[in-house]
């Protein structure tokens, strides 16, 4: 079987501005992996390298066995929901019927599918937002915004979810239940990239993590990635890990662009909030 | 009663709300996205750069049809224009900025060489439906039909780009490319509609009846449609006011469609109502 993923010394980034350097990983098929890194890590180029919007400079990149553009239509792509205009006035019904979008020429285009009411149906009943169906997109909690845009990736039926953020701004319920899902799907087969800030998260939920921070610092399964030593080398000292009473707790308090913040704000964070409440830092 | 019938006897009243009626139609299909992406200065500097394209046409002694595709020109290549500058990096209002100025300048200057120049200018500035050939109102019907077919062939890309550009790249849609063709039907759009009511009152009627609907239905297919009805009621209305009080058409039709709006955001739950409600309660 291909690998879900095959990354072979890439270097690539936007704009003129180097992201990522030197990054390789092969993810095997079926496996949910974490992707973990501060703010300007270069965690969304690199998914965005995975879906084929950012060209690589230099090295190879290889998903389902053949060339991101021709892998398209297998990969289910959530971008983050503070790239998205919801002021837009669009349905629910209609984000999702967005994920179906495939090229039709010809008079393709205007069959009507009744097959995909059903699947769109179905994307937001896994979801669990299948009563907001003709609510308008802008007017839903940002946890439900978060939940139409994994159903907009869900309908497609993807063999890879590539998925920047689909925790941020979750509160604890909804967040496990979109750890249930991600299992779920990997039980069913598929593969799954996600990024997140939020290390318990990762820790529970993922087959492999990959730590990056421009570069890979370490990647293989939470239990020997996630220690102080890869924390603090990722989050160049603003993650701080305390042993407590057996279990890990793992936080990660501050955006990359803050570094200048006095010490004395670290210190507030660390003593007021627990990882389950720190999320929802912004771009990656 | 006979005021609400006289008018339609004429056969350039019949000419001139057929014709208005197409371009209300053409505004709406493209003002929705003019109107929810907040493209009215690009509609604006579209419209006012049309002008370089119809006066060279117009002082080549051109007919109608070598005007309006002249106007089409020059819109088309400012739309073009601001897509590759904004590309380019540059800031879209900047972009707009000078090639609207620099347009429109060109198009006055050309103009001020014919020999009855202010007659001239107003024609094109607020446009004259009344008197119109015939073939100017085929050539805003062709167009309005077809920036309305082709809207309708490719909604679905519109709609996706405009709503969200990076997913509708990650799933093979040529982002670039339906970008430029929106501009281009919003130019194309602009110029139907200079006839009716003149290259300064353009915009009006193609971000009026669309924002008018945008308070009312939150879909953009139903902001098409009811904008379209705005529109068409602005067209009867502004020509019954020019009929019965000989006013200018355009002016009367671009009132009209601005007073809609008022009215409609007045008593609107998203416009000036709960304000006004807060303010009176407090």
């Amino acid at each position: 079987m291909v690998p879900a993923i095959e990354v072979k010394s890439l270097t690539t980034g936007y704009r003129g501005h180097r992201a990522i350097e030197d990054v390789s990983f092969s993810l095997p098929q079926g496996k949910v992996m974490g992707l973990l890194g501060p703010n300007g890590s270069g965690k969304s180029t690199l998914i965005k390298t995975l879906v084929g919007l950012i060209e690589p400079w230099e090295g190879d990149v290889c998903v389902l066995g053949s060339a991101p553009r021709q892998a398209r239509r297998q990969i289910g792509y959530m971008p983050q929901a503070e790239d998205i205009d919801w002021n837009f006035p669009v349905t629910v019904r209609e984000v999702v019927a967005m994920g179906l979008y495939r090229k039709a020429l010809g008079l393709d285009r205007f069959r009507r599918r009744s097959e995909e009411k059903d699947r769109i149906m179905t994307a937001l009943k896994r979801l669990s937002v299948d009563h907001l169906a003709d609510h308008q997109a802008g007017e839903l909690s940002g946890g439900q915004q978060r939940r139409v845009l994994c159903a907009r990736a869900l309908v497609r039926e993807p063999e890879l979810f590539l998925l920047d953020e689909p925790t941020a701004g979750l509160d604890a319920r909804s967040e496990q239940e979109m750890i249930d899902l991600l299992g779920e799907l990997a039980s069913d087969g598929a593969s799954i990239v996600f990024c997140t800030h939020d290390i318990g998260c990762a820790a529970e939920c993922c087959d492999l993590t990959l730590f990056l921070n421009r570069q890979v610092v370490t990647y293989g399964p939470p239990a020997t990635t996630i220690t102080e030593e890869m924390l603090n080398r990722t989050f160049e000292g603003h993650a701080l890990v305390m042993g407590a009473e057996g279990s890990r707790l793992a936080l990660s308090p501050h955006d990359h662009h803050e570094r200048e913040d006095s010490h004395r704000d670290r210190e507030h964070v660390r003593h007021n909030h627990p990882v389950r409440e720190h999320k929802g830092h912004g771009r990656g | 009663m006979d005021w609400l019938t006289d008018p339609w006897q004429f056969e350039f009243m019949q000419r001139a709300l057929l014709a208005g009626a197409l371009v209300a139609l053409a505004s709406s299909v493209v003002g929705a996205f003019v109107v929810i992406k907040g493209l009215a200065f690009l509609t604006d500097a579209v419209a006012h750069t049309s002008l370089a394209g119809a006066a060279i046409a117009f002082l080549a002694g051109g007919g109608s049809i070598a005007i309006s595709l002249g106007a089409a020109g020059a819109a088309g290549v400012t739309a073009v224009g601001v897509s590759a500058l904004t590309r380019a990096r540059l800031r879209e209002d900047t972009a707009i900025g000078i090639l609207f100025a620099a347009f429109f300048a060109f198009g006055v200057l050309l103009i001020s060489r014919a020999r009855n120049y202010t007659l001239e200018l107003s024609s094109f500035l607020v446009g004259n439906i009344l008197t119109v050939p015939t073939e100017d109102i085929i050539v805003m019907a062709v167009l309005s039909i077809g920036v309305v077919v082709v809207m309708a062939i490719f909604y679905r890309e519109m709609l996706f780009v405009a709503y969200d550009p990076t997913m509708a790249a990650a799933a093979g849609v040529p982002v670039a490319l339906v970008q430029t063709g929106l501009m281009v039907l919003v130019a194309l759009a602009a110029v139907a509609a200079f006839r009716l009511v003149g290259v300064a009152l353009v915009m009006a009627m193609l971000v009026a009846t669309a924002a008018t609907a945008a308070l009312v239905v939150r879909r953009v297919p139903l902001i098409m449609l009811v904008g379209a009805v705005f529109g068409v009621l602005s067209v009867i209305i502004g020509l019954y006011a020019s009929f019965h009080a000989d006013v200018a058409a355009g002016p009367a039709i671009v009132v009209t469609a601005a007073l809609f709006f008022l009215i409609v955001f007045t008593l609107s739950p998203r416009g000036l109502a709960p304000s006004l409600r807060r303010i009176l309660g407090s």
